[in-house]
């Protein structure tokens, strides 16, 4: 289904832009430091990931509809994942695990 | 003024926030039902026969057709509307004209058809999802004018508010994801920031679109002083600037062969895939006859308007009105669509319905904060303080709406079927609802109120589907039986709705557990330091 998707790849982005800060990785990850080098990669990887999202919604709904899912599914995701790393952080250190290995 | 710009920017955040926090708080928390209002309605007439798809269109629309005959043979207008994913039925309805004897208004009626009988439904006169959505715009027992101003007012206000908030939150992309729990204000002033932010695009759609769809009335002035002033003028503005991009052709259908069958015939060909929600019969029997097709799947964000089958000379044509003339009507019709969601799937609905309960609990939690902030200085340990009264209206109406839209369906169900002005009453137990929760809230201390009305809101939902056991023949497991998924679907969010209120009810209850106990250990620490000496 084409929302889940655009879901997964929305929500895969904006982990990586949380993480990208230093508070929130530390949420996550409660021993180990940010470095600069992992910041640069979550944050870039992070708007890439929002950016490829966005152009999928647009060449799967159109212009209008594809940035009102966007949007809409974005809204959601990041509740879901600022509610997550307030209350159970690590449940997102299993997306990190597979992210942080390939860096 | 204040010394700099931001300082200003909070003052203005802050004042024109609470100065219409609750009426916000109502536009969004019934606007953001209306996403389900069609849903809500087929709920709140429980008599209607709910039919998927048409086995036998003809013979349902000769039966249509004989009752128009019947009940509305003077009438000029004529409507039929098919079934739909969300308007599982068949419904005629016409325009009855005014009528002077018998004291009735001019205005639409509209009945049901039970397509196995042929005839139709006596249904329940209810107010329904529709009058639910409406208020959020007309508001109630004021002038519908009244109503549009109140609103806009408050929308322009809600804009600045949306705007001002974003220019003084310095540390927007730090603090997107950043809810900090259980610190107090601290707490509250994220919370309120999240629900802010993270739907900042619907937030800043639905506020500007809304003030788009009001400008005929707050910019009224404009169109006063080139058109000129009444109704009259207005609509030749109207007529003007709404301008539909209509292409015609012939057709090969014979001018006598033109009939709501024939119509529909041609349209199934012309038009394969797309269902049709209504056929309208237009200025029967006058010069400009004509046929409407209005459809149900729309295309993107535009919706396909009518098209118009009428007898032009020897021939029929077909008018197909495919986008306004002028870009400022396309504009319009852009936020329009966007603003009402009708093209949403069930998906994209459920996405918008969440966006405006965000919108809802930001402005709760807004007015929230603005009063913690006046009780740092323990004002409200009066509890006749200004600042405790509008702390207890507060919850009274943060928790008030939701036991009131309860009411609302309740009153449905539990109001005799004949009573006069039945769909007025409806209402009237929305608003009695709502009023009772305030003056409990008022008699009670802030503590209790939150905790009593959470647990009395949680009940109240989760008794809905019962209430609508026992008073129809639907029930869940029924509605699983029959199909009736959009039956099945309000019950079930109801025990969801339901859910939700008594998980923040063990919420709270937990966290003033805690409070008196963190309190009862100081007191003993106190007694033994005492003691000690």
């Amino acid at each position: 289904m084409l929302i889940l998707i655009e879901t997964l790849i929305l929500f895969l982005g904006f982990l990586c832009l949380s993480l990208s800060l230093s508070r929130h990785y530390n949420q996550v990850a409660p021993k180990k430091r940010l470095s600069t080098r992992n910041l640069w990669l979550y944050r870039i990887s992070g708007y890439i990931l929002l950016l490829l999202a966005g152009i999928y919604a647009v060449y799967e709904w159109g212009f209008t509809l594809g940035l009102v899912y966007w949007c809409a599914i974005a809204t959601i995701v990041s509740l879901l994942i600022t509610l997550t790393l307030t209350f159970k952080p690590r449940w997102l250190a299993i997306m990190k695990v597979i992210s942080l290995r390939t860096k | 003024m204040k010394p700099r710009f931001r300082q200003s920017m909070n003052w203005l955040h802050t004042w024109a926030g609470f100065s219409f926090g609750w009426l916000l708080y109502f536009i969004f928390v019934t606007g953001t039902v209306g996403y389900f209002d069609s849903e809500i309605d087929r709920w709140m007439k429980p008599e209607i026969t709910v039919v998927e798809q048409l086995d036998n269109q003809s013979s349902v629309l000769s039966a249509a057709e004989l009752q128009l005959q019947q009940l509305a043979p003077e009438s000029s207008q004529w409507y039929i509307s098919l079934p739909t994913a969300r308007m599982p039925f068949v419904q005629i309805q016409w325009l009855q004209l005014a009528n002077k004897e018998t004291n009735t208004p001019r205005g639409w009626q509209e009945k049901y058809l039970d397509v196995s009988s042929g005839v139709t439904n006596s249904v329940r006169e209810t107010a329904g999802g529709e009058t639910l959505y409406r208020m959020h715009y007309n508001l109630h027992y004021v002038p519908e004018l009244v109503g549009y101003i109140l609103t806009s007012l408050a929308t322009m206000l809600m804009l600045i508010g949306l705007v001002t908030g974003v220019v003084i939150h310095k540390k927007i992309f730090i603090e997107f994801f950043t809810f900090r729990a259980k610190k107090g204000i601290r707490s509250w002033l994220d919370i309120h920031n999240i629900f802010s932010v993270l739907p900042l695009p619907f937030h800043l759609m639905i506020t500007y679109s809304g003030l788009l769809l009001l400008m005929g009335v707050t910019m009224s002035s404009i169109i006063d002083v080139r058109y000129g002033e009444g109704r009259e003028n207005h609509k030749k503005f109207y007529d003007e600037a709404q301008l539909d991009i209509k292409e015609v052709q012939f057709i090969d259908l014979a001018p006598e062969a033109l009939s709501i069958e024939t119509v529909l015939a041609d349209v199934a060909v012309r038009y394969k895939d797309q269902n049709v929600s209504f056929i309208g019969f237009i200025e029967r029997g006058s010069e400009n006859e004509h046929y409407e097709i209005w459809f149900d799947k729309y295309e993107g964000i535009h919706l396909v308007s009518a098209v118009e089958y009428r007898v032009n000379g020897d021939k029929v044509e077909i008018e197909i009105a495919t986008e306004k003339a002028g870009s400022a009507a396309r504009i319009y019709d852009l936020f329009e669509h966007l603003h009402e969601g009708l093209f949403a799937n069930i998906y994209l609905r459920w996405l918008y319905f969440i966006s405006g309960l965000l919108g809802a609990a930001m402005v709760a939690t807004g007015m929230i904060l603005w009063i913690k902030k006046r009780q740092i200085n323990g004002a409200s340990a009066r509890p006749f303080s200004v600042i405790s009264i509008i702390e207890r209206i507060n919850i009274g109406i943060i928790l008030g709406l939701p036991i009131a839209i309860a009411g609302y369906f309740w009153g449905n169900r539990l109001l005799p079927v004949n009573i006069e002005h039945r769909a007025d009453w409806e209402v009237h137990c929305f608003f009695i609802a709502l009023l009772a929760s305030i003056c409990f809230c008022l008699c009670r201390s802030v503590k209790k109120s939150w905790l009593n009305l959470l647990w009395f809101t949680a009940g109240v939902y989760l008794l809905t589907p019962l209430v609508n056991m026992v008073t129809t023949e639907h029930s869940i497991i029924g509605s699983i039986k029959r199909n009736d998924w959009l039956m099945l679907g309000f019950d079930l969010s109801m025990l969801f709705f339901a859910g939700c209120f008594a998980l923040a009810a063990i919420i709270v209850q937990r966290k003033n557990a805690k409070a008196q106990a963190n309190e009862e250990h100081i007191v003993i620490q106190q007694k033994l330091k005492e003691s000690a000496y």
